[in-house]
């Protein structure tokens, strides 16, 4: 709170946040579930087959990279189909659970963390879903400051802090032994003023932990959108600020989300890989819930649950990620770990259409990364992907403050999203071409070498007469001087 | 990708460009009613002829340019331009002076550039500048200004469709120089004699146009509270006339006569903040404001036109893209 160098939106966008966070329910194992089907190309093995029983836990792929995390059934069933897009496994409702657990991390070694992260399939639960073992095995290897995001990045949602009311000894516990394993001594967590719940859980909790070694501090920060945002964060709880290009791993902080710190601990504690979370899901009426959902339950059932009347099957009406950071979804979709909040609207928006931009500034004013959007809008729409890059179009977090202050109405972090895909791809197919080309070149570098060898022992082939005469013609000189000399030194 | 389907639509944006130039349109209106009562039915006619004329040509423009011509209009950009060029202008003007100056703000300076957001100069700025060029005489004199508003309206409505008072109005010699340009015009130095001096001093800056900015100066102190604007480009701009003032200027006439004197305070909270001729960061419009307010000074002491902001604020539109240039690049890491 001393640092409130924090721009960000105006405080009105947290008039949802007035109720605390309703507590966990369980709602019924849905009959299906939905996974991800691993995309083509991709270097991820698929390890069932349609018509497989699969129990509860058990890996459907299998990738020794980390960036592509292995999937699991969160419940026992028959794999019914396997498309292009997806898995989809009937479940048999026993939740048999597989027999062997994880391999277990012995030694207090961050490798281990990692592979024991990446065996469990954790992903970030807080929305950007990077993978765990991925930025573990990252991590600057003098990192001194455990970074605990339990600022909820989103107005309306509320799982996080369900959660840590829920189980704030476990989280504390996972906390500890993440420090422990990455030899971190100082830890922060990070929580929003408007939870006062959760910060009594978690002051509770660590009054019951006696001696430690590792220092735990709770910060609490207030509450303005997107204080959720890593960089702001650190900002709102340290003294640090971080280069606006360099990451926070490379600045010696390791940042994880609340519940994906949960998560872990949970897989570290149990052996068993991730399978669950809460979400929150706000539904048609307005009403906030939050469910403990497994991963893989189709949206639809979800609805099936609220007692919604009709199927909301028209496009546009549900989002996950919250209000502000959110994605369009269809009922066809299903909770990943990534999936925070899950939003039914009542009927689908309806907004004056975009004026062209007045270059105001206002969306300079509430941009948490300091971006110019006004700028980075006039790049996107004419795609000058140099001056996208200069503008730091890649530091967009897409808290979409900017939309929501925009008197022109502009969807400028749709704009900015769809930019930095397609910047992406060109940066994706400029490495393709760069690698077909380093390749060409060797290849004819090979080939000249190919030639030169070839050529050279056809050479070697043809002088061999003239090297062996030459020879024969250097001992008979030879020859001829030794008994020239000896008639030289008869001669004297 | 649909604009409506995109945005943060959970919470709808607090302005809107119609209602932000609703609010500069209200701002105004304090300028308008002393302008009013300054110039009396020669000013009623200006802001009358510059509206419909205006607004048919954005109309035509928007036509031609295959846009939504209903929805456009509405968004109330046109209608701020208008009245500011109206009120820069002087009252008894003939018709198609007023007309030339919307003619050139809308469609060669806004239309022809692309509409709303793509003008790099200031429309009405544009306006003014070219009929100040094309009909320096009209637009540099004002009506003697206790007269104006007595000034029957037949008889200001002949000489508005006409150029020139009928035979019958004994009115001769009804306009007379401003302040500023009485100041040009007799070389009145840094120690005037008391009668010239009397002519155009006022009761704090110059004499009648001081109410003028007394009134813009408190539509734009309503813009600041309101957040319609913020205070960088005013105070840069006023910075800049006051730096300029000690440095290039003399004992008189003083700062006081220079802040409310022509069209500053007007061209401080009115036009040097369009946003769109403006550049975009804080650290760009201070600078560009304050280069505005040197320059504003720097013409009506050595130039050779009596005001100055239509051209300093020109000028510095033309160096926008640069300085926006060397603002992002300086601000990358």
């Amino acid at each position: 709170m001393k640092h409130s160098i924090v721009t960000g939106a105006a405080p009105q966008l947290l008039q949802g946040k007035q109720q605390s966070a309703p507590s966990i329910h369980t709602i019924a194992l849905p009959p299906t579930l939905v996974f991800p089907a691993p995309a083509a190309g991709n270097i991820t093995e698929l390890l069932v087959e349609t018509g497989q029983y699969v129990a509860k836990g058990q890996a459907l792929t299998h990738s020794e990279d980390y960036l592509q995390p292995p999937l699991h059934a969160s419940s026992s069933g028959t794999v019914t189909r396997i498309d292009s897009d997806h898995i989809i496994i009937a479940t048999d409702g026993r939740d048999e659970t597989v027999s062997g657990a994880l391999p277990r991390a012995d030694t207090n070694h961050r490798g281990e963390l990692a592979e024991c992260a990446h065996r469990a399939g954790l992903i970030g639960h807080g929305g950007a879903g990077y993978p765990l073992a991925a930025k573990l095995s990252a991590l600057h290897p003098d990192s001194d400051l455990l970074l605990i995001n339990a600022a909820e990045c989103d107005p309306s949602i509320y799982c996080d802090e369900a959660l840590i009311t829920d189980s704030a000894d476990a989280i504390i516990r996972a906390i500890q032994q993440i420090a422990a394993y990455c030899d971190i001594s100082r830890v922060c967590v990070g929580l929003e003023d408007n939870k006062p719940g959760a910060l009594a859980a978690l002051t509770g909790a660590l009054k019951q932990l006696a001696q430690t070694s590792t220092e735990i501090e709770l910060r609490v920060v207030p509450a303005q959108y997107p204080s959720g945002a890593e960089r702001t964060l650190l900002k709102q709880c340290t003294t640090r600020t971080p280069g606006t290009t360099e990451s926070l791993a490379a600045n010696g902080v390791l940042s994880m989300n609340i519940a994906t710190a949960f998560a872990l601990g949970e897989a570290l504690a149990t052996g068993h890989p991730c399978l669950e979370r809460i979400t929150t899901v706000i539904a048609p009426d307005g009403s906030v819930h939050n469910f403990r959902l497994r991963l893989g339950t189709p949206i639809r059932h979800l609805y099936q649950q609220l007692d919604v009347p009709e199927p909301l099957e028209e496009p546009g009406r549900i989002t996950s990620g919250g209000s502000m950071m959110y994605e369009r979804i269809t009922g066809n979709d299903a909770i990943t770990q990534t999936s925070n909040c899950i939003i039914f609207e009542k009927q689908a928006s309806d907004r004056s259409p975009a004026r062209p931009c007045i270059r105001c500034g206002a969306c300079a004013d509430v941009c948490p990364e300091q971006l110019m959007p006004q700028h980075l809008h006039t790049h996107a729409v004419h795609f000058n992907q140099q001056q996208l890059i200069d503008h730091r179009l890649e530091h967009c977090i897409k808290c979409r403050c900017c939309d929501v202050v925009c008197p022109s109405h502009i969807p400028l972090a749709s704009q900015f999203k769809s930019a930095l895909t397609r910047l992406q791809q060109n940066r994706a197919s400029e490495a393709e071409a760069a690698t077909a080309q380093a390749r060409y070149e060797k290849r004819l570098q090979r080939l000249a070498k190919q030639e030169v060898r070839s050529q050279r022992e056809r050479r070697k082939q043809q002088p061999t007469a003239n090297s062996q005469s030459s020879s024969r013609k250097a001992l008979i000189e030879a020859a001829l001087a030794r008994t020239q000399q000896k008639k030289n030194e008869r001669a004297r | 990708m649909s604009a409506r389907a995109e945005t943060s639509h959970h919470y709808p944006p607090r302005h809107d460009v119609s209602t932000l130039m609703g609010g500069v349109l209200l701002a105004l209106l304090p300028g308008i009613a002393v302008y009013v009562f300054l110039t009396g039915w020669g000013g009623i006619l200006n802001i009358a002829i510059a509206l419909v004329s205006g607004m048919t040509f954005e109309a035509i423009a928007l036509q031609l340019r295959g846009r939504p011509v209903l929805s456009t209009l509405r968004d109330n950009s046109a209608l701020v331009t208008l009245i500011l060029i109206a009120i820069c202008l002087p009252p008894l003007l003939p018709w198609w002076v007023v007309v030339t100056a919307t003619a050139a703000a809308i469609l060669l300076a806004k239309q022809a550039y692309g509409g709303l957001g793509q003008n790099i100069f200031n429309p009405a700025m544009v306006g003014y500048a070219v009929v100040l060029i094309s009909y320096p005489l009209d637009v540099s004199s004002w009506v003697r200004l206790p007269e104006a508003f007595n000034l029957p309206f037949n008889d200001a409505l002949y000489y508005v469709l006409n150029g020139g008072l009928s035979q019958s109005a004994d009115y001769d010699a009804l306009t007379g120089a401003t302040a500023l340009s009485q100041r040009y015009e007799l070389a009145i130095d840094s120690a005037p004699a008391d009668d010239l001096r009397r002519q155009i001093q006022g009761y704090f800056g110059a004499r009648h146009s001081e109410w003028l900015n007394l009134s813009f100066l408190a539509g734009g102190l309503a813009l600041l509270a309101f957040r319609i604007i913020t205070w960088h480009l005013p105070v840069a701009l006023l910075a800049g006339v006051l730096v300029a003032n000690l440095l290039f200027g003399d004992s008189y006439p003083d700062i006081a006569f220079h802040w409310f004197g022509g069209a500053t305070m007007l061209c401080a909270f009115f036009i040097i903040t369009d946003p769109v001729s403006a550049p975009a960061s804080k650290r760009a419009r201070l600078f560009y404001g304050f280069s505005a307010g040197v320059l504003v000074h720097l013409i009506r002491q050595y130039g050779s036109y009596p005001d100055s902001i239509a051209f300093a604020v020109l000028l510095l539109n033309c160096c926008v893209p640069l300085i926006d240039r060397i603002d992002s690049t300086a601000r990358q890491p």
